[in-house]
């Protein structure tokens, strides 16, 4: 190398420095800039590293005047001093104009190739590019035919290296990464074509003499080595040996670095679009239910994970003549699952618009979407209902899709619709059959999904047909949403701490009758003589609202009144009609004009009574009060067994 | 739940809390059993801080009326309120107990009857 001005290199080093982001470099002679803080300047020509306050780092050199001084923010701190001492240390020597040992020559080199090295960080966010860099570098550094690094990171191993493919090592450098566990080498290890140890001898080039590699300190999971093929006469010199050695070290820190951002930002990035994915889902579900005269609607969907697999729809035509409902289902959680149901959200919204029988647009909506299904190996239950808003007439097809019911009448019957077809994305051409029938006043449709008569409770009892069914009858009359709202209440006392496992979609439809209570409020309670009294109370509670908005004589006094008679009746349930099992107190409370009424239905044995005692003051029989405070406290007291379930009706007037 | 006096020889003062209803009777019925075998057959069961009762406390009280009578003894209900009278008058039991304001009358009354 000719003789050059040590300025000119120093200014070289700021301006390579300077490339990189968040570095900065000085050269000056005589006075510091004022950037450079006064604890950073060294005395005398030694270097220095010095922290600042704000974490930049600071390595300053001086030598004849001139000073050079180089900051970081970012982690290279020591990287910067090590660049310093040794532009110093050039410096030095370059002044003596003492000739230049292969030493000094290799430090430059050295130079270069850190400097690459923050460059290259600073810029590559994929660490296979840094390690590519790497090995293409130290190439240019070190005499060896062939630079190469083993990885072995989760997903693989992998080789780079600075010969051409064909021409490198692989076969061998992998053996020698799986070597690693057995001899865990500490520091460079050597040897030559005489001396290759067994299990790396099969891939053992005939022609190769000789091999150094050191293992990088990478953190877990991550294991690996770098490794040098053929150098002259099979030597290392000391600073050699001592430059690859701690070359090795700040490649594995670089590295380290490099992983941990890598996986953080993609962890972050898949957090981003999981939240991201269910804000859509959610979007995508009907964000108003219509308001139609003569109906009225419930929706409650709750994904099992943070997107899910259930979707319903609602489709109104422009004259309000017809109404199309759709719930359906994919075989599936998790994202896949979450994307069909936007395709079949908008099948649904391309197909219902086109008007026809519910047969025919599911025909249709199936022609849509069969591709994409087939190609998912998916398969989708789906159920779709038509209302005819003038005639009050259903049809109803369902792509297996397991069950629907509609109530209707007082008591109530019900009446229940299995699948119609098969699910979509099993034939290429499938047939769809459809049912019909009338829509009294008063009358719900329950549409949902299994994830609901499948929910578990921590026993391992699913809610069942019968258990949906209990609150249906129960909650009958109620405004759909507030049904839904028992359902719920109803789910979270089954499931208990247990999360649910399958989706959970339920939709709505109530044909509106003409009776119209002024409040509503659906409950459920466990049939245990502890839910008895709370029942009791919650009774209380809103009897004493309601008593006084809507003109009781004497609140309390009512309130207490219906205290007492709901714990009589639900005290009742609970130790006769659920002798042997335990079920639950559900039911609904209302306001009339006319007064308070309470509706409690329990699933457990048939009341019964023998005649009543008669009382005689001078000897009172020990039981048979309750039925009669029941009967003394209500107005009106009616029992029947209705679907193999019984139904309480208390009645009391405001005054 | 259950307070246990003597203020006087035979009679024995019991003081309830909170709600007397099917939860808690079975065990108030059979704390209440135990007590004129070692009290003595007079009790006064004071209802002050009784805030709720219902069929099965009922039940429990005239339980342990017929267990007071069969040791020849009585028993005697001090200050019910609002909610307990009437249920006690829509059972017609307010005829079966003598009811006081206040316990002393009450332990008063049960001295003079023996």
């Amino acid at each position: 190398m000719a003789k050059v001005s040590f300025l000119s290199h120093w200014q070289q080093v700021v301006r390579t420095w300077n490339q990189v982001p968040e570095h900065r470099g000085w050269v000056w002679f005589g006075e510091p800039p004022s950037e450079v803080p006064p604890e950073a300047r060294p005395r005398g020509q030694t270097t220095s590293a010095w922290q600042a306050e704000d974490g930049t780092w600071w390595a300053v050199g001086v030598l004849e005047g001139h000073g050079l001084a180089l900051a970081t923010r970012g982690a290279d701190g020591p990287l910067a001093a090590e660049l310093v001492r040794l532009a110093v240390d050039w410096a030095r020597s370059a002044t003596l104009e003492a000739q230049l040992t292969d030493e000094l020559l290799l430090a430059w080199d050295w130079l270069n190739f850190l400097f690459s090295l923050a460059q290259a960080v600073g810029r590559a966010g994929q660490p296979a590019v840094l390690m590519e860099q790497v090995v293409r570098q130290l190439h240019q550094v070190l005499p060896a035919q062939e630079v190469f690094l083993v990885i072995e990171e989760p997903d693989g191993q992998r080789v780079f290296s600075s010969a051409p493919p064909g021409r490198d090592g692989r076969n061998a450098w992998l053996h020698l990464l799986s070597m690693l566990e057995e001899t865990r080498p500490r520091g460079l290890v050597f040897f030559d074509a005489e001396h290759v140890p067994p299990p790396l001898q099969p891939h053992w080039h005939p022609h190769w003499r000789y091999l150094a590699y050191v293992v990088l300190p990478l953190s877990e999971p991550y294991r690996g080595l770098l490794g040098l093929r053929d150098f002259p006469e099979g030597q290392l010199t000391a600073a050699q040996q001592n430059l690859f050695l701690t070359g090795a070290e700040q490649v594995a820190t670089l590295l380290n670095l490099t992983y941990a951002r890598w996986v953080q930002e993609r962890a972050m990035r898949l957090e981003h679009e999981l939240s991201i994915a269910q804000m859509l889902q959610r979007r995508m579900l009907p964000q108003w239910l219509p308001t139609l005269p003569g109906m009225a609607f419930g929706c409650w969907l709750e994904p099992a994970s943070q997107v899910g697999g259930d979707f319903y729809d609602v489709f109104v035509a422009p004259n309000q003549e017809r109404v199309l409902l759709m719930l359906g289902d994919v075989a599936g959680k998790g994202v896949p699952a979450a994307m069909l149901t936007a395709l079949m959200h908008a099948a649904f919204r391309a197909e219902a618009a086109h008007g026809g029988a519910p047969v025919e647009v599911l025909a249709r909506m199936h022609r849509l979407v069969f591709a994409e299904l087939e190609q998912a190996e998916a398969f989708i239950t789906l159920a779709l209902l038509e209302i005819d808003t003038r005639t009050w007439r259903y049809r109803y097809a369902s792509a297996g899709h397991p069950e629907m019911f509609l109530l209707f009448g007082d008591p109530p019957q019900v009446l229940y619709h299995g699948a119609t077809g098969l699910p979509f994305g099993v034939l290429a051409e499938p047939y769809y059959e459809q049912r019909e029938g009338d829509l009294p006043p008063g009358t719900v449709v329950w549409l949902y999904s299994d994830g609901v008569t499948e929910a578990e409770s921590p026993s391992g009892r699913v809610l069942g047909r019968n258990g949906l069914l209990d609150l249906a009858l129960a909650f009958y009359p109620l405004p759909p949403q507030q049904q839904l709202e028992g359902v719920r209440q109803a789910l979270a006392q089954h499931c208990g701490e247990q999360a649910l496992r399958d989706d959970v979609a339920l939709l709505l439809v109530q044909t509106q009758s003409e009776a119209r209570p002024l409040e509503a409020w659906p409950f459920v309670f466990p049939g245990t003589t502890e839910g008895a009294q709370a029942l009791a109370q919650a009774v209380a509670q809103r009897v004493r609202e309601w008593g006084a908005r809507y003109g009781a004589t004497a609140p309390s006094t009512l309130a207490a009144t219906w205290e007492l008679a709901t714990a009589e009746v639900a005290t009742n349930v609970a130790r006769h009609a659920y002798r042997t099992y335990t079920g639950r107190l559900q039911g609904y409370l209302q306001a009339w004009p006319e007064g308070v009424q309470l509706t409690l239905w329990d699933s457990g044995q048939p009341f019964s009574t023998g005649p009543l005692p008669a009382f005689d003051p001078q000897a009172p029989p020990e039981h048979g009060y309750g039925l009669r405070l029941l009967h003394r406290l209500m107005a009106r007291v009616s029992y029947r067994r209705w679907m193999e379930r019984n139904r309480w009706v208390l009645q009391h007037p405001w005054r | 739940m259950l307070e246990v006096e003597h203020p006087a020889p035979e009679v024995v003062l019991v003081r309830l809390q909170g709600r007397l209803d099917a939860t808690v009777a079975p065990q108030v019925r059979r704390e209440l059993s135990a007590l004129p075998e070692r009290h003595g057959p007079n009790m006064v069961v004071d209802l002050a801080q009784v805030s709720f009762i219902d069929s099965s406390g009922l039940s429990v009280l005239v339980s342990a009326l017929k267990a007071v009578r069969l040791r020849g003894g009585a028993l005697v209900l001090v200050g019910p309120n609002e909610q307990v009278r009437m249920a006690l008058r829509l059972t017609m039991l307010d005829r079966v107990f003598r009811i006081f304001d206040a316990p002393e009358p009450a332990i008063a009354a049960l001295q003079e009857r023996a």
